[in-house]
């Protein structure tokens, strides 16, 4: 299929996004011919206004537009709280339950010596900074149920606990709401390794 | 546990067939090429969702066509089962059916429990420590469905630690990186050392019941597990995770002026050893023979005693390299307990026969049951 050089810039573009084959690509670059022109510069204003003005907050690491993030800078915070997450998008998460009233601390990744990121390159310096005033009393762990994720937990664990901090992670366990019978193996097997005392 | 129906749909040279299985004894004969083990590898294929033969399914799908299917109708603790498992060229994915209803592999899996035997076996007993741990692991994967998950997360968690070993040496020694990957890999090491323990002495038992009777009483098999923690690990009630991580702590400087992970399951063998002689190296041909038909018939009666049934077992060509006595005594040790599947290049030389189950003749991707032999089945 020839296109001309505009579409098929444009496609090659669109590509570039996680998700998106060829097929997709095609789809949407037609999609974005057929908008009326102020959609499409709003469209493209929103992208590089995105870009040029979100950055990481100077506390967490949470995406923000100004120097500190809402939550960082959010007064009825329980400052005593610290959740520590491998990116952004966790917040998110985090935040969507509304039951956390705590801060977060974004790691920006996971350890994984394949891919060549190891402590230095994670935010974890500015996390042990972060505790240096005594008023965080603990530090919960929420990074992925992964093996990086695991010895990215591992890893902070014994660095934050001889500070004298409460360390705690995250329980696996079975969905809420689902029968046991629906639960797949190997949640269930993780919810029995890590069954408590009742 | 019986395969009662086997139909295959554009799988391997098969077109379309459809076949009803004796309860017992089936005996596939043709000559090479024609598809004999094209059939047991689609039995092997419905029940564990993976071939082995080939791990590139494209092969599986005949020349032209989109995708294969292998159906089974099963009978399991008197109930019967319709599963289906279907491969499709352009998506590269597996779906799998139970009674028409689309389940997960876990779901699926583990319904119907092969045991294959083919002369490719030999290699257990003969060749590479990787061999024999395959052996297990794939055993142990046959009637414990998450095995398989907590072999992968082992490995995922070695390959990490290999990788920070290679590239960071002698600086981590003492780190809290290391530190945090050790700990993982105690935890994870020792899950799958736990399970290799319990099925090597479990299995070891049963093959030397089995070996004994097989060699007149002659020749006593042992199976030991030989991990690189040391003897210590075999002794009952050996905390594995206290161990592993001792261990390790004392490796570390090597480890560190390795580049690699010296210790742990990846590293396990297995000894057969035949009146305490090393079976790899000591061992003439026809003991090894024996001694690897004494590890299948001990993992028959392994996996009846875990899962409560008897499994199907898939012969692929083994008769031929078997004597006669050895024959008889296979016979007589599956005979009316095992449903057997078997492939061999002539009847005759099978020796089997004697008007019970079914013979069929293969040719060319075609399967024909013989009227003779298909009394009292």
């Amino acid at each position: 299929m020839f296109y001309p050089d505009s579409i098929a810039n444009l496609i090659a573009a669109l590509q570039k996004l996680p998700g998106v084959g060829p097929k997709t690509a095609q789809r949407l670059a037609f999609f974005i011919l057929t908008l009326p022109r102020d959609e499409v510069v709003q469209m493209a204003r929103a992208l590089v206004n995105a870009k040029d003005k979100t950055h990481y907050c100077r506390i967490c690491g949470n995406f923000t537009d100004d120097e500190q993030c809402v939550i960082c800078t959010d007064q009825r915070r329980d400052p005593s709280l610290l959740c520590v997450v491998q990116d952004a998008r966790d917040v998110l998460a985090l935040e969507r339950m509304r039951e956390f009233r705590g801060r977060y601390h974004v790691l920006g990744g996971a350890i994984s010596p394949i891919d060549g990121i190891g402590p230095e390159q994670l935010r974890i310096r500015e996390l042990l900074e972060r505790l240096q005033d005594g008023q965080i009393q603990e530090v919960i762990l929420a990074t992925n149920p992964t093996v990086e994720g695991e010895a990215t937990a591992l890893y902070v664990a014994r660095l934050v606990k001889p500070l004298g901090i409460r360390v705690t992670r995250l329980a696996h366990g079975l969905p809420v709401g689902g029968d046991l019978e629906y639960a797949d193996e190997i949640t269930l097997a993780r919810a029995l390794e890590g069954r408590r005392e009742f | 546990m019986r395969v009662e129906t086997l139909v295959l749909h554009n799988f391997r040279n098969y077109q379309y067939i459809e076949l009803a299985l004796d309860a017992y004894l089936n005996i596939f004969v043709g000559a090479n090429a024609q598809g004999k083990t094209n059939l047991l590898e689609a039995i092997n294929y419905a029940a564990l969702g993976r071939s082995f033969r080939t791990r590139n399914e494209e092969e599986l799908v005949r020349w032209g066509s989109e995708a294969c299917t292998v159906q089974v109708g099963i009978q399991l603790q008197q109930q019967r089962q319709k599963l289906r498992l279907s491969y499709d060229l352009q998506t590269k994915k597996k779906k799998y059916f139970c009674n028409g209803v689309e389940l997960s592999r876990t779901e699926y899996v583990g319904r119907i429990i092969p045991v294959l035997f083919t002369p490719e076996d030999l290699a257990v007993v003969k060749g590479s420590p990787q061999l024999r741990r395959k052996f297990f692991d794939e055993l142990i994967g046959k009637i414990s469905p998450l095995y398989e998950q907590d072999l992968s997360r082992y490995q995922q968690i070695l390959r990490q630690r290999n990788q920070l070993l290679k590239t960071q040496g002698a600086k981590i020694l003492h780190s809290a990186e290391l530190a945090s990957w050790n700990e993982q890999l105690v935890k994870q090491g020792s899950k799958v050392m736990a399970k290799r323990k319990f099925a090597i002495h479990r299995l070891g038992l049963l093959a030397r019941l089995a070996h004994r009777s097989l060699t007149g009483r002659k020749e006593t098999l042992t199976v030991h597990y030989l991990s690189s923690l040391g003897e210590e690990v075999t002794a009952p009630n050996t905390n594995l995770e206290a161990l592993f991580a001792q261990a390790l702590e004392k490796q570390a400087a090597a480890e560190c002026r390795l580049g690699q992970t010296l210790l742990g399951p990846h590293r396990d063998d297995i000894l057969f050893a035949i009146n305490e002689k090393n079976a790899r190296l000591y061992a003439s041909q026809g003991q090894q023979r024996t001694l690897m038909l004494a590890l299948k018939l001990a993992e028959i009666e392994f996996i009846k005693s875990e899962s409560g049934e008897f499994p199907i077992l898939l012969l692929d060509d083994v008769f031929s390299e078997l004597d006669q006595q050895r024959r008889q005594l296979l016979v007589a040790a599956i005979e009316e307990k095992v449903q057997t599947i078997i492939t061999g290049t002539a009847a005759e030389k099978l020796g089997l026969m004697q008007n019970r189950g079914k013979l069929f003749t293969v040719e060319r991707g075609r399967v024909r049951l013989n009227d003779t032999h298909s009394a009292n089945s």
